[in-house]
């Protein structure tokens, strides 16, 4: 009894010594990884001489190489994420611009899909919020633009629509003016989006209820019943590098204040987990062990 | 026994490494490029349909089906029917069996509200005593009406053929006027939308309205009309036009 709990002991022992060999060898490959974006000191004049008791000549003294012409800067490191209330945007991203039902004022539905496709009829309308982050470390110069496409192409669909931006820009429309799907179509934005910083756009389209044209509305209705006419809209945003890295346009990012490294915890979490696991089993061997000595 | 606890051993450390390669790979996927996002939408069906057909009053009428192509026989008409000007007619004995069709149909996505609107001129004879009776040439006997006496009766019926009102034509008008609705909810199929006259039966979308003016139904009161009509009796109280016009209109409404 008394040799096997010291062969337990040991094998515990070396479990242990094995999991921080590990979790040392996760620091050192994390460390080369974040060594990529430390500041490059080569040619840089140390402030503190080595011998504290020297005069200011040993200083002079100990500058023996001219600093770069050239500050060192940080690695640019950029990161642009578009996105709604939904989640982020990826390639091609189905978002929710029209809806498969409309209310009145009096929150009653008088427009109902039925067949779960949205649709658009005089008298819907809808807002569209979506924002777009830089959370890298470089200003980030980015495009915004429109295409809107109505299907078949012969028809004409009344609907019209307004972007404004966060800081009160009107991209397209303005206040009291909504715009035409074609003035929609050629609606874009340019702007530049500092590190660390965010900007949102919002979106109101409405098809009139008391337009100028209630022949077109039910020639459209009316077809609509025989054939498929649909209203396509597609939001296209590019970032670029801003050639100014420290420009500053947008909201700022609110700082949380937690930095704490949660993968180093999370390693040493799984590590904890695995030994838990060892140490059950070679409990449940143990006591095998000695039922069958028994 | 060894073997095997360091095989456990091995295993073990396997799937830490493996965790921990997981890790740090994750850290070179966190740089995402935003493309574009767009959504579609079709336009919302109306496709409300309001169609009639047929005619209710003719210049001519016979009293029997056409027996052949050359059957032309008539037995009312207008006097000066080759004219295009000319009234159409009514009298006794005369009716039209296939009369007007009018069908609503459509199953619009969108809110509406029906509105019937009819106006009507009907043949009336009021309530009164001492009519003269024109019937034995003396023009001496009179009759007396009781109720107003209206000569053409109308019916109207629905695609099966099921009758949905029947009598005066202000009848007919109130039964088509309490098909209007403020409020149909989208996505009803309008075509079996309304009830029948027993209020639970469901109509399809077709009414048919017809009419006939009996032959043998009260000689002396036609025979009255008719002489008013044809301007040899003045009475301004007898009303001799008869029509129909009804208006239907369906509206989306937000």
């Amino acid at each position: 009894m008394e040799q096997k709990k010291n062969s337990k002991s040991k094998i515990l022992w070396l479990l242990v010594l094995l999991l921080f060999i590990g979790v040392a060898a996760t620091t050192v490959t994390f460390t080369h990884i974040l060594n990529g974006f430390l500041p490059d000191d080569q040619g840089a004049i140390s402030l503190q001489p080595e011998d504290s008791s020297s005069g200011k000549g040993e200083l002079d003294d100990q500058a023996t190489e001219k600093p770069s012409a050239t500050p060192q800067a940080t690695t640019p490191k950029p990161n642009f994420e578009a996105s709604d209330d939904q989640g982020a945007w990826k390639t091609n991203t189905q978002v929710e611009i029209f809806k498969i039902s409309y209310q009145n004022g009096e929150k009653g539905v008088t427009i109902q899909s039925d067949s779960g496709y949205s649709v658009i009829a005089p008298g819907a309308k809808n807002s569209y919020t979506f924002k777009f982050k830089n959370t890298g470390n470089a200003a980030l110069d980015y495009t915004l633009e429109m295409d809107a496409t109505v299907s078949p192409a012969n028809y004409s669909i009344p609907l019209t629509a307004k972007i404004n931006r966060y800081d009160g820009t009107w991209i397209l429309g303005d206040r009291e003016q909504f715009a035409s799907i074609p003035e929609l179509d050629a609606a874009e934005d340019r702007a530049t989006l500092g590190a660390g910083r965010y900007t949102y756009y919002t979106l109101d389209w409405v098809w009139p209820f008391e337009g100028e044209d209630d022949a077109l509305d039910t020639l459209l209705g009316n077809a609509a019943a025989d054939q498929e006419i649909t209203f396509t809209l597609w939001l296209k945003t590019t970032a670029t590098q801003s050639s100014d890295p420290h420009a500053d346009g947008g909201i700022s990012l609110p700082d949380t204040g937690d930095h704490t490294n949660l993968t180093f915890w999370f390693v040493i979490m799984v590590g904890s987990l695995i030994v838990m696991i060892l140490l059950f089993l070679l409990d449940k061997k143990d006591r095998r062990d000695e039922k069958a000595e028994a | 026994m060894k073997k095997n606890k360091m095989m456990r051993v091995a295993s073990a450390l396997l799937v830490a490494v493996l965790l921990t390669t997981s890790v740090i790979s994750g850290t070179y996927a966190k740089y995402t490029t935003a493309e574009e996002a767009g959504d579609t939408a079709r336009v919302a069906k109306w496709g409300v349909g309001i169609t009639t057909s047929g005619t209710l009053f003719a210049e001519q009428y016979k009293d029997a089906p056409i027996a052949n192509a050359s059957d032309d026989s008539i037995t009312v008409q207008v006097a000066n029917h080759a004219d295009a000007t000319t009234d159409n007619v009514v009298a006794p004995g005369t009716k039209n069996e296939d009369g007007i069709t009018f069908t609503l149909t459509g199953t619009p996505e969108v809110d509406l509200a029906l509105t019937i609107a009819v106006e009507t001129k009907d043949i009336v004879l009021p309530k009164k005593d001492g009519y003269t009776d024109y019937t034995d040439g003396n023009k001496v006997d009179t009759f007396d009406l009781a109720n107003d006496y209206h000569p053409v009766v109308f019916t109207l019926t629905n695609g099966a053929g099921g009758t949905l009102a029947t009598g005066t034509i202000e009848a007919i008008k109130t039964y088509l006027e309490g098909l209007t609705r403020a409020k149909i909810d989208s996505n009803t199929n309008l075509d079996t939308y309304f009830v029948g006259t027993d209020g639970t039966t469901k109509t399809d979308g077709t009414y048919k309205l017809t009419w006939e003016w009996a032959f043998e139904q009260n000689n002396k009161a036609d025979t009255y009309i008719g002489n008013v009509i044809a301007g040899t009796v003045t009475d301004a109280t007898c009303k001799t036009d008869i029509s129909f016009d009804i208006t239907i209109t369906a509206d989306q409404i937000n």
